[in-house]
């Protein structure tokens, strides 16, 4: 069996015991869905004195935050493996590493996907919408899934590398909100202080938002969309190679 | 009485040995309090003239007390899992007394971490410019919120069964935090949702500590915080004793 066959084994595994946990599932979708709507509530006026439009500015960057929210699963999920034993079960037969891996991604991606959808939808709603053509909303969703999997991977490492759920909750229940807020996510990054300026701006969170942005536009996207795609990339690679690793030791 | 003061602090030494607790309390606020400054002062309309580290001193304040409560809820849930807390029942002390000195104990815990709060309040601009009987006010109604929180959540960590229905509690708390005049000015909100963070009880709270503090009406918001304060601790009171009695 190729990796990629054994990958889609894994897949399978993983998709039907997330289908068994039903309100694991709606969580993920509904919670980014009830931040934007908190976040619209908050800021629509405040933004509006800034000369900002928050039903287009705050969809893309509450997918983001929704998504990193989202993340956080893949790595409770893959500490529950290591823990239980599954992980060295998996070890001790004939199949990739990677495919284990990829597995557990693959199936996290489905979830991303809904959350997505979910939150576009609530997003149109507010008035939120995509400005270009049909290529231009696919590029959207596969760089909101891009981030996230660049997220996901470091989640899974923590998950590997720990072997304990509660310290992976307890770790990453907080950097995804702070870090959010310390990006242009909400706030142009020109409204910041000066001496955290050029950190705010320069943050893959701020780039993939930005980036975002652009595709909902639908103009121009040369100057945002390589550096969010670059940074994106290099934490995945990264993420990968230490989960892939963390998962090598596990025992 | 002075088995009350041992029990009160095992429980605030088991907080402070607790790393859920520890962040919820103290490190998730002191980190909001930073972020909030750099990200949205500037942005912030400041109606009355009232600078913005006015605000959102007592809303992370509430914030720890209820996050931290989260935290201590589950340590409740699983001393009675693990067995300690029959081992504190088979004690020869008066009924009563080992709740009594854990509510006392969490209240402290709040109390301390409201202290340390309105100190890193006055690093970035955070002041009492309300006089001596404001200030003194501020840290009754801040000693009154903690007691109520410290009830609430040992109620809540007696009665359930499952730290998952704990964790319910969490959408709602981020609710009662974000709608409320804590985080952004009353003004902002669009007029029909301006109703529902009147209702909320920590929009009395904090009006109450803005009134305290800086400028603004006093007796309407702080009768209404005391209101609130007294019937949830007498419901979560009642909560707690019957729970105690039914084991």
């Amino acid at each position: 069996m190729s990796t990629l066959a054994q990958a889609s084994t894994w897949w399978g595994r993983n998709v039907r015991l997330m289908l068994r946990n039903p309100a694991g599932v709606g969580g993920a979708v509904m919670t980014p869905a009830v931040f934007l709507l908190c976040f619209t509530a908050l800021f629509d006026r405040i933004l509006a004195a800034q000369g900002l439009d928050a039903g287009q500015r705050l969809p893309p960057a509450v997918l983001v935050q929704g998504l990193m929210a989202a993340g956080t699963g893949a790595g409770v999920l893959a500490a529950i493996d290591a823990r239980t034993g599954m992980v060295a079960r998996s070890r001790a037969l004939p199949v990739s590493r990677a495919s284990v891996f990829l597995g557990r991604l693959g199936a996290d991606a489905l979830r991303f996907l809904l959350t997505t959808a979910a939150l576009l939808l609530v997003g149109a709603l507010l008035g939120f919408g995509f400005h270009g053509g049909a290529l231009y909303v696919v590029a959207f969703v596969a760089l909101a899934l891009l981030s996230v999997t660049a997220y996901a991977t470091a989640c899974i490492w923590l998950g590997f590398a720990t072997r304990d759920e509660e310290i992976v909750m307890s770790i990453l229940a907080l950097p995804f909100l702070l870090l959010f807020m310390l990006s242009s996510g909400i706030v142009p990054a020109e409204r910041f202080p000066d001496w955290i300026e050029p950190l705010i701006r320069e943050s893959p969170i701020s780039r993939t938002i930005e980036a975002l942005r652009a595709l909902a536009e639908g103009g121009d996207v040369a100057a945002t969309l390589p550096v969010a795609v670059a940074w994106l990339v290099g934490l995945t690679a990264l993420g990968g190679a230490g989960a892939v690793r963390a998962y090598g030791r596990t025992s | 009485m002075s088995a009350v003061a041992v029990l009160a602090g095992r429980a605030l030494r088991l907080g402070a040995r607790n790393p859920g607790v520890l962040v919820q309390t103290l490190i998730f606020p002191l980190l909001l309090l930073a972020v909030f400054m750099i990200a949205f002062e500037d942005v912030m309309p400041t109606p009355g003239g009232i600078d913005y580290a006015q605000r959102l001193v007592p809303l992370l304040v509430l914030t720890g007390a209820s996050f931290g409560g989260m935290a201590l809820a589950g340590a409740v849930l699983r001393e009675r899992d693990e067995g300690v807390a029959d081992r504190l029942r088979a004690l020869p002390l008066p009924p009563g007394t080992v709740l009594a000195g854990r509510v006392v104990g969490e209240t402290l815990r709040v109390v301390l971490s409201g202290v340390v709060l309105t100190a890193a309040g006055y690093v970035v601009g955070f002041r009492f410019s309300a006089g001596i009987a404001g200030a003194l006010g501020y840290w009754l109604l801040l000693s009154l919120v903690a007691g109520t929180f410290a009830l609430l959540f040992v109620a809540v960590g007696m009665r359930v069964r499952a730290v998952e229905t704990i964790l319910l509690t969490n959408p709602l708390l981020l609710v009662l935090m974000f709608l409320s005049p804590g985080f952004v000015p009353l003004e902002a909100f669009p007029t029909w949702l301006q109703d529902v963070v009147e209702v909320n009880p920590y929009t009395s709270i904090i009006d109450a500590a803005l009134g305290l503090t800086s400028s603004g009406a006093v007796t309407g918001p702080l009768l209404r915080s005391v209101a609130w304060c007294l019937a949830a601790s007498a419901v979560a009171a009642v909560i707690a004793v019957r729970a105690e009695r039914a084991r």
